[in-house]
């Protein structure tokens, strides 16, 4: 596998107009074929780190970087190489799946994708077939976060950052999902994902970092996490029980 | 990218619910106004056709031009007869759907724009590509103006095929003036879509910009039209008719009571002078006196009639002061732009009333010089009828042979040419092109600096 940082962020540092330090000198990195988690609370910094790296907000200090472009100083150029799935995955619901993808599809530069492809993508995801042209005003929150995640698919970027994907599905639904990410990071894809779900974030991560009030307190790989109780860890971590 | 983006929005449009129903109902209004118009204009052209006839079958009794009193049956405009489906519909033109109901749907189409996307999470989606804030604004509004253009189109399309198949000729000035109408409609509807647009991407919460901008409807569209005329009523106040006549009574009664009392003090002073003369001289003063009598009372109504029509000239004067104030703060909705200009557009703005005024003097004219021409006498009264009447004429005459018609000089309708009422719309349609440019801007400047946050 391809050992070159995909996703990296360089003492990012985010400090708001209001003095309300967000993230506080934040490194790390995530390589070809990586799954990194930012475990923390709400508040932890975990959205303004991808907000960073989606070009959302400029960084007051640090740098966020994409396949070695600078976000702040090309934020055009940098997201050529990232998908991205909030949270939030009503996506347009008077499309259908397939409506949906291609409009994706074309916004990250796939402009020539044939009915087929779409349907390959839905199938890799775990849709139904038959809601492939289905609107998406009926469908659960699984499925809207299955196309969104075929939406992140498609586009075919090196990087791919996940806003709490599982939150609010089902434990088949999240299943699924994690199912896909780990087909994923066999592509070679570097995947960053934000989460508060500690079981998940051991079960799919190859290093889990813990943050807290903006700050990266700990990065464990999967190797020193799998005699270790996570949860505990995360506690001590956020408690202050253990010194970062 | 913003094609892409202008596309998605109009077959986003195009798939949802909201814009059937809208679109349904807008076509359907807009459709039957059209068809309610021509009902109406046929019916009033048909009875137009009967008055001026019944005028001159009356007027071909007669043998004597002096005794025919002719009606000049004005052309049918804006107003409605009393046909009980009519009067119960009479609100429902074009201009009033396209003032209320496509205002409302534009805003219906827009109010949510962009912080609805942000509240789907769509919006973090598409800036997480290639796609930079301008490119996505610009598609957003392409592809909410196309949708808000179709049911307009559309519904105008299907209003020109009613004129067609229900046989209304239109010369080629008024087709001229429908489409200019239409492009009036589309620019109104444009301002709305824009406004809404521009307050959705000031807000976050979609619930918040639809109530900014149903307030901003019921200011632009109800209260600044009606505002504005109260308050040039207060700022420049106008006496009304009854006013002007009792104060043209009280100084006609007051200089006849002064020019009688001079005229009783002259005859007096004459009759005590006269009573020594011989009576050749007293019968010379007498007729001195009666020149002087008449010259005093010509002098007297001269006065009067001056007076009147400075009076008049003020009132008109005020009036248009008046109107001026209450139009010019008006203009500042663009419902009042679009309702201004659609009205001189049609010929039915406020100048009409004085272009008939115009037309009749000049009739009377006219009509006087051919019935002296004809040894009727002068003095001849014209009443003009936009309604429903009979047209009066004397049955008797000096003479037994009756008069030939055929030749009767006829009351032709005021020109309001094509170039006239565009003319006249311009400035109205500059203004709301211009407040177009202000809500783009504004739509784009607050877009550009909105947190997608």
């Amino acid at each position: 596998m391809d050992q070159t940082n995909i996703l990296e962020a360089q003492m990012l540092t985010k400090v708001y107009e209001d003095g309300l330090c967000a993230l506080d000198h934040v490194s790390f990195s995530v390589k070809a074929g990586e799954i990194f988690c930012l475990l923390g609370d709400n508040g932890a910094g975990k959205t303004t780190t991808i907000n960073l790296f989606l070009g959302f907000l400029n960084p007051t200090e640090g740098v966020a970087i994409i396949n070695g472009i600078d976000v702040a100083k090309d934020p055009l150029a940098a997201k050529q190489h990232v998908a991205y799935l909030s949270d939030v995955v009503m996506l347009y619901p008077n499309f259908t799946a397939r409506q949906n993808l291609d409009f994706f599809a074309r916004l990250g530069g796939r402009q020539n994708l044939k009915r087929d492809d779409y349907y390959n993508v839905l199938r890799q995801v775990g849709l139904q077939e038959k809601a492939f042209e289905q609107r998406l005003k009926g469908f659960s929150k699984g499925m809207r976060q299955k196309v969104g995640l075929a939406i992140a698919i498609v586009k075919e970027a090196p990087a791919i950052i996940l806003d709490e994907p599982t939150s609010g599905l089902d434990p088949k639904a999240a299943n699924e999902f994690l199912a896909i990410l780990h087909q994923l990071r066999a592509q070679g894809r570097a995947i960053l994902i934000s989460t508060h779900d500690i079981f998940r974030a051991k079960e799919i991560s190859d290093t889990v970092g813990i943050m807290s009030e903006g700050k990266l307190l700990a990065m464990k790989t999967r190797a020193e996490l799998e005699h270790e109780n996570l949860e505990k860890l995360y506690l001590d971590y956020i408690q202050g029980k253990v010194a970062a | 990218m913003w094609k892409t983006i202008a596309e998605k929005e109009l077959r986003d449009h195009l798939q949802s619910t909201r814009f059937l129903v809208a679109a349904s109902v807008s076509t359907l209004l807009i459709v039957m106004s059209i068809w309610l118009g021509i009902t109406h204009y046929k019916a009033r052209v048909a009875q137009y056709e009967q008055g001026v006839q019944m005028m001159l079958d009356l007027a071909s009794q007669q043998t004597n031009w002096m005794m025919v009193s002719p009606t000049a049956w004005r052309k049918v405009r804006s107003e409605y007869s009393d046909d009980p489906m009519l009067a119960a519909f009479q609100f429902l033109d074009p201009t009033f759907v396209v003032l209320i109901v496509l205002s409302l749907i534009a805003i219906l189409f827009t109010y949510n724009a962009v912080n609805g996307e942000k509240e789907s999470g769509t919006l973090k989606l598409v800036f997480a590509n290639r796609v930079s804030k301008a490119e996505y604004i610009v598609g957003k509004l392409v592809g909410s103006w196309l949708a808000i253009l179709a049911p307009v189109l559309i519904s105008f399309l299907v209003g020109v095929l009613l004129l067609v198949l229900l046989g209304v000729n239109l010369s080629a000035s008024s087709w001229g003036q429908y489409a200019i109408f239409v492009l009036a409609s589309i620019l109104y509807a444009t301002c709305f879509m824009l406004l809404g647009v521009f307050v959705s991407a000031l807000t976050h919460r979609s619930s918040v910009s639809f109530l900014i901008l149903l307030v901003v409807w019921i200011c632009a569209v109800l209260i600044v039209p009606k505002a504005a005329t109260m308050l040039a009523g207060r700022a420049m106040p106008v006496p009304t008719v009854d006013e002007i006549e009792s104060k043209l009574a009280s100084y006609s009664s007051q200089t006849r009571t002064e020019g009688m009392t001079a005229i009783m003090k002259r005859s007096r002073e004459l009759y005590r002078s006269g009573s020594e003369m011989k009576p050749e001289y007293r019968q010379k003063m007498f007729a001195t006196l009666q020149q002087e009598i008449e010259a005093k009372r010509k002098e007297m109504e001269q006065q009067i009639t001056e007076y009147s029509a400075r009076v008049y000239e003020d009132y008109y004067n005020q009036k248009s002061g008046q109107e001026l104030l209450a139009f010019s703060l008006a203009k500042l909705s663009p419902a009042s732009q679009f309702q201004l200009a659609t009205m001189k557009l049609s010929g039915t703005d406020v100048a009409l009333k004085k272009r008939y005024e115009d037309a009749m003097k000049e009739y009377k004219t006219q009509y006087s010089n051919y019935a002296q021409q004809k040894g009727g006498g002068g003095g001849i009264s014209i009443r003009m009828s936009a309604g429903r009447g009979t047209p009066s004429a004397s049955m008797t005459g000096p003479t037994q042979t009756k008069i030939d018609v055929s030749e009767m000089p006829k009351f032709k309708d005021p020109e309001y040419s094509f170039g006239t009422s565009v003319v006249g719309a311009f400035f109205d349609l500059g203004l709301l092109m211009l407040f177009n440019v202000f809500a783009f801007v504004g739509a784009f400047v607050a877009f550009l600096r909105f947190d997608m946050r």
